[in-house]
């Protein structure tokens, strides 16, 4: 077996762990499993691929439409992801607004906000699919060559900036929660909601905090994996098995969890078309899912719940 | 889809009643049946829209063309289509809606051939007739069912002695997870071996995969001298991207039974498909002036943003042409009448050149073509004339077995 399927895997993985955070910070603060999280991604890829195609040709103008350094894409695409991180933060936010918080206010069942977010899914999804049609687009027409990373491995250098960039999201996310104010505050009411608004904690605000950081990464997942592989509308459901295994698997509420869980994942899927074969990749997600349920529900790192 | 349907109807509606005139008197009592319906069963939206729309002009076109023509019987034909939206419930829908609701006379559609099993039992059941236009693994014996798309001896046999004689004898197959990538891997194998090869291995995709990462390392492990491809849709499309990004396109050459078939070679880069090998049963890039007129027919109407026109867009107009043959000479709708009629081996001269009916088979003798991508681009290296469809004539003769509905899978 070539080394090689140790990157794949950590690329593939990279992707699926930030969708997952998101995934799971909805999970534990409004605690529900939240179907549309996919359409996020795919959302925050079109956004960003609209953005960069009007700021394409304004940068082009400029004299800095070419890549940066070893890279395929130039100065617009960061530019960009950042304007499309907020107009998905928008997107999310006002989703929230005219859906699960009017839910949230009726004292609406667990399941009747798990059946909202997947009518939701499929209405994003098939807006996606009006405007842009489901032809792939690409968020760069250049053409990267793998390079020799050492061990017999090879990578690109996008793909190598999708490592780093998941990385250093997560650690950064991972000091907000755990250091900061907020954080403490989105703990506590992923806790305990209602005795969280008594102690003068605003509930409000921390789940705003949670679609923002949701749909923040949701995008840069969604971008990440547009600029690898391709974008289309279907793009972040088909993600959407694997997304919830990871964050199962990491534990529901745990960062650090979740980005493992979706590492794990990745590898898991690399593996498995190494060793038993292609048409089983898309099943391991699912047998992960069914035995972390059977032998550890809690996850790596979650707490009993 | 209503829209320009109701649109050219209209536009070709007062030519057809000034030349149906004078027969009028003589088919006074048909032409009061109102038109003639033929339905149309394409995926308009989801991943295989790029691949239904073309299929669905050149459908339109052909049946402008025989309303301007005067019509058929001296009655117009009208175009009834449904976009099944690439979801095989909506095939079973539409399908009984077609056969039951509208009550159409003949039935055009279907890509997948896991959409066509879905609705072929079904157009068996209510008796209507139905052409699939699509190329596909072959094998499909119904009298009800004509296959105008060219099957693999037509086209996989000649594209793989061709590759393995370029470029080495040990072959790595890659196929769409379903009846199709399935049975014409198995044709690959058989063709990779008659021709003195080796299948190092077999690598079967969901269509839903588009992160091909493992499976690229997978195949440069196993070292082939060239990769045959039977992958399918958009989202496969990003396979060849990858692969070239792997920086393995110069080192594994590709040939493929379905790459370029809707939009690949232009939605590609050059350094990412140059030197891919196809084969099918019609390139746009056809030189002869049936083509040529074919093409730009279809582009005058549909402007720039018209998708690739493939072998599917050309078996799609062809098959229509070849139900409005059966129908003149049967001098009848009846579906049997045109059955019987077909069954004489009757042909229509299209883009790809001269199409015959096969009456064994219900399938098509007809030209096919391999070329190479160049520049974003096909260009065409050979023609293969009036190749008959010798996989499904092994296994379905249909003058002898008449009620025989089985689709054969080859056997090896």
């Amino acid at each position: 077996m070539s080394p090689q399927v140790l990157i794949d895997g950590l690329i593939a993985g990279a992707t699926i762990g930030l969708g997952a955070i998101g995934l799971t910070l909805t999970y534990s603060i409004l605690r529900f499993a939240n179907f549309t999280h996919g359409d996020f991604l795919a959302w925050g890829a079109y956004l960003t691929l609209t953005v960069s195609g009007f700021l394409g040709g304004l940068l082009a103008g400029l004299g800095i439409g070419e890549p940066i350094g070893p890279f395929s894409f130039g100065w617009g695409l960061p530019l960009s992801l950042l304007a499309g991180a907020g107009l998905t933060i928008v997107l999310t936010l006002i989703l929230d607004k005219i859906l699960f918080g009017q839910l949230r206010r009726r004292g609406a069942d667990t399941i009747i906000i798990v059946m909202a977010s997947f009518g939701a899914s499929m209405a994003l999804r098939s807006v996606l699919e009006f405007i842009y049609t489901a032809n792939p687009q690409y968020l760069t027409r250049e053409l990267q060559i793998a390079q020799p990373v050492g061990f017999g491995m090879r990578a690109t250098p996008d793909q190598l900036l999708t490592i780093a960039v998941t990385a250093l999201l997560v650690l950064a996310l991972h000091l907000v929660v755990t250091r900061s104010s907020t954080g403490r505050s989105m703990r506590a009411v992923s806790e305990n909601p209602s005795l969280a608004g008594v102690y003068g904690i605003d509930v409000q605000r921390v789940i705003r905090v949670t679609w923002v950081i949701g749909a923040g990464l949701a995008c840069v997942a969604g971008v990440m994996s547009g600029l690898l592989v391709q974008i289309r509308p279907y793009m972040g459901f088909d993600l959407l098995l694997p997304l919830f295994a990871a964050a199962i698997l990491g534990g529901v509420g745990s960062i650090p969890g979740a980005l493992l869980g979706g590492l794990i994942i990745g590898l898991a899927e690399a593996f498995t078309v190494q060793i038993v074969g292609a048409e089983w990749r898309a099943g391991v997600a699912f047998v992960v899912l069914v035995l972390v349920l059977i032998i550890r529900p809690t996850g790596l790192f979650g707490r009993t719940v | 889809m209503t829209l320009s349907r109701r649109k050219f109807i209209r536009n070709s509606a007062a030519g057809s009643v000034a030349l149906a005139a004078p027969s009028l008197i003589g088919s006074m009592a048909q032409a009061q049946d109102g038109p003639i319906k033929l339905g149309s069963l394409h995926d308009l939206a989801g991943p295989l829209a790029a691949t239904g729309e073309p299929m669905v002009y050149a459908i339109m076109l052909a049946v402008e063309e025989i309303n301007a023509a005067g019509g058929l019987l001296g009655r117009e034909v009208e175009l009834i289509n449904y976009d099944t939206q690439s979801n095989i419930q909506l095939y079973s829908q539409f399908a009984q809606q077609l056969a039951v609701r509208d009550k159409v006379d003949v039935i055009h559609g279907g890509i997948t051939s896991a959409s066509r099993e879905a609705i072929r039992p079904i157009f068996s059941r209510f008796r209507t007739l139905y052409f699939y236009n699509t190329l596909y693994e072959g094998g499909v014996c119904d009298r009800n069912t004509f296959n105008t798309g060219t099957t693999p001896a037509q086209t996989v046999e000649k594209l793989v002695p061709y590759a393995m004689n370029l470029w080495g004898k040990k072959a790595y197959i890659i196929a769409a997870d379903y009846n199709y990538g399935q049975i014409t891997a198995k044709w690959m194998r058989k063709y990779v071996e008659d021709n003195g090869g080796e299948v190092l291995s077999t690598d079967f995709f969901p269509l839903d995969v588009t992160n091909f990462g493992p499976s690229i390392s997978r195949i440069q492990a196993a070292g082939p001298d060239l990769l045959l491809s039977a992958m399918v849709g958009g989202n496969h499309t990003a396979f060849y991207r990858q692969w070239a990004a792997a920086g393995l396109k110069d080192e594994i050459p590709i040939a493929s039974t379905t790459f370029g078939l809707v939009n690949e070679p232009a939605t590609l880069e050059d350094a990412e498909s140059r030197g891919v090998l196809g084969s099918y049963g019609y390139f746009e890039e056809l030189q002869t002036p049936a083509s040529q007129a074919f093409v730009k027919a279809i582009k005058d109407r549909h402007g720039a943003q018209t998708p690739y026109v493939s072998e599917l867009a050309a078996a799609s107009y062809e098959g229509v042409h070849l139900w409005a043959e059966g129908v003149k000479m049967a001098g009848s709708v009846d579906r049997m009448e045109v059955i019987e009629a077909l069954e004489t081996g009757l042909s229509f001269d299209g883009p790809s050149g001269k199409v015959v009916v096969d009456p064994k088979t219900h399938h098509v003798t007809r030209n096919t073509f391999l070329a190479e991508v160049e520049n974003r681009a096909w260009n065409v290296l050979e023609t293969f004339e009036q190749q008959q469809p010798l996989d499904t004539a092994a296994v379905c003769d249909l003058e002898a077995n008449p009620n025989d509905t089985t689709h054969y899978i080859i056997d090896i």
